[in-house]
C-alpha cells in the first residue's frame, strides 16, 4: 500500500514536467494516462477512470465539505459523442409527444418558470461498483461518483402543464444533446413513469451551486430526481417526450436494471430473474476522517467525521464503532439541510492505546432503512452501500 | 452628422449582439488522452476496433476476468451495439483480451 502511494506521488509530481514537455509536443499524449488522475475543462483534478466517454471520480476529501464544488463533482457519460458546445441562442428544449401544445423553449423562457431549489446527492448508480466482492465488469468506481450539490430550475411538472398533458399519458422520456458513435448504439434517452414525473421536486435545473452548470456536468440544463440514482439525472437535457405507451428504449429496458427482489441482490455470480429499473438509492454512510491508513497519537483525542443519506429521506442516526463493530456509539448529527442532501456527522474518540482500530458508521434513515455488512450483491454492480471499514493505527 | 450618428449607433447595436451572442456559447475542449494497451498478438486489431467507440481505458480499468467473459463483452459490444467486427476478428480480440486482462481462467 505505502509502496503504491509513494509511486503514485512520484508520478504526480512528475506530472507537471510532463506537461511542459506536452505542450511542446515533446512526448505523446498517452503519458497522462498513466496516473489515473486528469484535468478536464471546467474541472478540477479528479480520477481519471475512462477518456472518452468521460468518467471522472470525486477524491474522497472533497466530501470534508457540505457542499460539493462544482469543478470537484463527478463526470459519467454514456456515449462518446457528448457536448462541447452549446450555443443558448440556439438551444431550446422541445416538450412534445401525448401533449396538446408542444413547447420549443429558450434558457430564457424556461428561466421564467418558478424557480426552486434545494440540496440534493447526486449520485452514479455504480458508485463503489469497484468494491463488488466478486468483482464485475462495468467502470470500476470506488465511493467517489457521488457529490452533495445545491440545485435551481424549474419544476418539471409546471412545464409539462404548460404543455397540457393529454389524459393516456404513461411514460415521459428524456433525451439530452449526446449522440452515440455509431448509428446502431442506442442513443441515451431515459424515462420516468408520468405519476413519478408529475412530483413536486422533479426540476429541470440550469444552476449547479449558483452557477451554470459545467458542460461536463449537463451545461445547461440537466433534469434533477432528487433520491433516485442520477441515472435518470439526464444531461444537457434537450428533449422531452409523453408517451401513451410504455417507453421501451434501450437505456431502460434493458440497462440500468436491478433484481426484482427486497434487497435488490441475488447470490453473488447468478442472474436475477426477475429485474426492474433502478430507482431510489440506497442507505449509505462513509467516513471522511480520519483516511483509511491514517496513524495517530495514543492519548490524543481523534474526531471521525464523514456523511451519510439515503434515497429521500431524512437520516435518523449515524452509528459508530471503533472496535470493528463489536460496540457502537451514536455519532452527533451536523445541519439538517433537507431530506435529499446528506448530513454531516462527528464522533468524539479518545483511543484507549496504542494498536490498530477498525472504524466503521452505520447510518439509518427515517423509514428504518440502514446499511448491510456484507456488500450486497447484483451483476451490474448497483446499489452499493456496505459498512466500510476505516483502518487507524495508534501508536 | 446625423448620418454619421446612426452610423455609429448601427455599430454598437451590431457589436452588441455579437458580443451577447458570444456569451451565449460554452465551449469547452476535450484533452486528449490516449490510452496504450499491452502488447502482445492482437494487439494492434483490438485498438483499431475498440477504439472506435470507447477509449481503451474501458478495457484496462476492469477487473482481470475469464476468457468467457471477455467473449461476451465482445459480443455484446457487435450485437447490442453493433461495433462492426467481423467473426474472425472477434476471435482475435477475445483472444487477446483473455491473455493480456484475463484471469487465466
Amino acid at each position: 500500500m505505502d509502496d503504491q502511494l509513494l509511486s503514485r506521488r512520484s508520478l504526480l509530481k512528475g506530472a507537471g514536467a510532463f506537461t511542459a514537455l506536452a505542450a511542446l509536443g515533446a512526448i505523446p499524449s498517452d503519458i497522462f494516462a498513466a496516473d489515473r488522475m486528469a484535468r478536464f475543462p471546467e474541472k478540477t483534478d479528479l480520477m481519471l477512470l475512462t477518456a472518452r466517454p468521460p468518467q471522472l471520480e470525486t477524491p474522497l476529501h472533497f466530501f470534508k465539505n457540505m457542499i460539493t464544488p462544482n469543478e470537484a463533482v463527478f463526470v459519467r457519460w454514456h456515449i462518446s459523442q457528448i457536448p462541447t458546445s452549446v450555443d443558448l441562442n440556439t438551444w431550446r428544449l422541445k416538450i412534445g409527444g401525448n401533449v396538446d401544445r408542444e413547447l420549443s423553449l429558450s434558457m430564457d423562457e424556461l428561466k421564467k418558470f418558478d424557480k426552486v431549489g434545494y440540496t440534493a446527492v447526486i449520485q452514479c448508480s455504480g458508485n463503489g461498483r469497484g468494491l463488488f466482492e466478486p468483482r464485475v465488469f462495468g467502470g470500476q468506481w470506488g465511493n467517489g461518483a457521488m457529490g452533495n450539490v445545491t440545485w435551481a430550475g424549474a419544476r418539471l411538472k409546471d412545464v409539462l402543464a404548460k404543455a397540457d398533458i393529454k389524459a393516456g399519458s404513461v411514460d415521459v422520456s428524456f433525451d439530452g444533446l449526446d449522440r452515440p458513435p455509431l448509428a446502431s448504439i442506442p442513443d441515451l434517452v431515459k424515462s420516468l413513469p408520468v405519476d413519478k414525473a408529475l412530483e413536486d421536486d422533479i426540476i429541470i435545473a440550469y444552476e449547479m451551486n449558483g452557477q451554470p452548470l459545467p458542460m461536463l456536468n449537463g451545461f445547461p440544463a440537466r433534469l434533477i430526481v432528487p433520491g433516485w440514482y442520477a441515472t435518470y439525472w439526464v444531461k444537457a437535457l434537450s428533449e422531452i417526450t409523453v408517451l401513451n405507451k410504455p417507453f421501451e428504449g434501450f437505456w431502460v429496458k434493458t440497462a440500468y436494471r436491478i433484481p426484482d427482489t427486497p434487497c435488490g441482490c441475488v447470490e453473488p455470480g447468478s442472474a436475477p430473474k426477475k429485474t426492474i429499473p433502478i430507482n431510489r438509492m440506497t442507505t449509505r454512510s462513509l467516513i471522511i476522517e480520519p483516511a483509511n491508513g491514517t496513524a495517530s497519537k495514543a492519548g490524543s483525542p481523534l474526531e471521525i467525521s464523514g456523511i451519510a443519506f439515503s434515497g429521500g429521506y431524512r437520516i435518523r442516526e449515524v452509528v459508530v464503532s471503533t472496535d470493528g463493530g463489536r460496540t457502537w456509539k451514536e455519532a452527533r448529527l451536523g445541519r439538517d439541510m433537507g431530506k435529499y442532501s446528506w448530513v454531516q456527522w462527528s464522533f468524539n474518540w479518545k483511543p484507549e492505546g496504542p494498536g490498530n482500530y477498525v472504524l466503521m458508521a452505520k447510518a439509518t434513515n427515517s423509514i428504518g432503512e440502514s446499511q448491510p455488512f456484507e456488500g450486497l450483491w447484483n451483476p451490474a454492480g448497483y446499489l452499493w452501500n456496505k459498512v466500510e471499514k476505516t483502518e487507524v493505527t495508534v501508536r | 452628422m446625423k448620418k454619421t450618428l446612426i452610423s455609429f449607433l448601427l455599430l454598437f447595436v451590431v457589436a452588441g449582439i455579437a458580443y451577447a451572442a458570444e456569451n451565449n456559447v460554452r465551449q469547452i475542449t476535450l484533452p486528449d488522452i490516449q490510452v496504450r494497451l499491452e502488447p502482445g498478438e492482437g494487439m494492434d486489431k483490438t485498438s483499431t476496433l475498440c477504439n472506435i467507440c470507447h477509449s481503451l481505458d474501458y478495457i484496462t480499468m476492469q477487473p482481470k476476468a475469464p476468457k468467457a467473459q471477455w467473449a461476451a463483452t465482445v459480443t455484446k459490444m457487435r450485437k447490442v451495439f453493433g461495433a462492426p467486427i467481423s467473426d474472425g476478428d472477434a476471435e482475435t480480440i477475445t483472444k487477446y483480451l483473455a491473455a493480456h486482462y484475463g484471469n487465466g481462467k
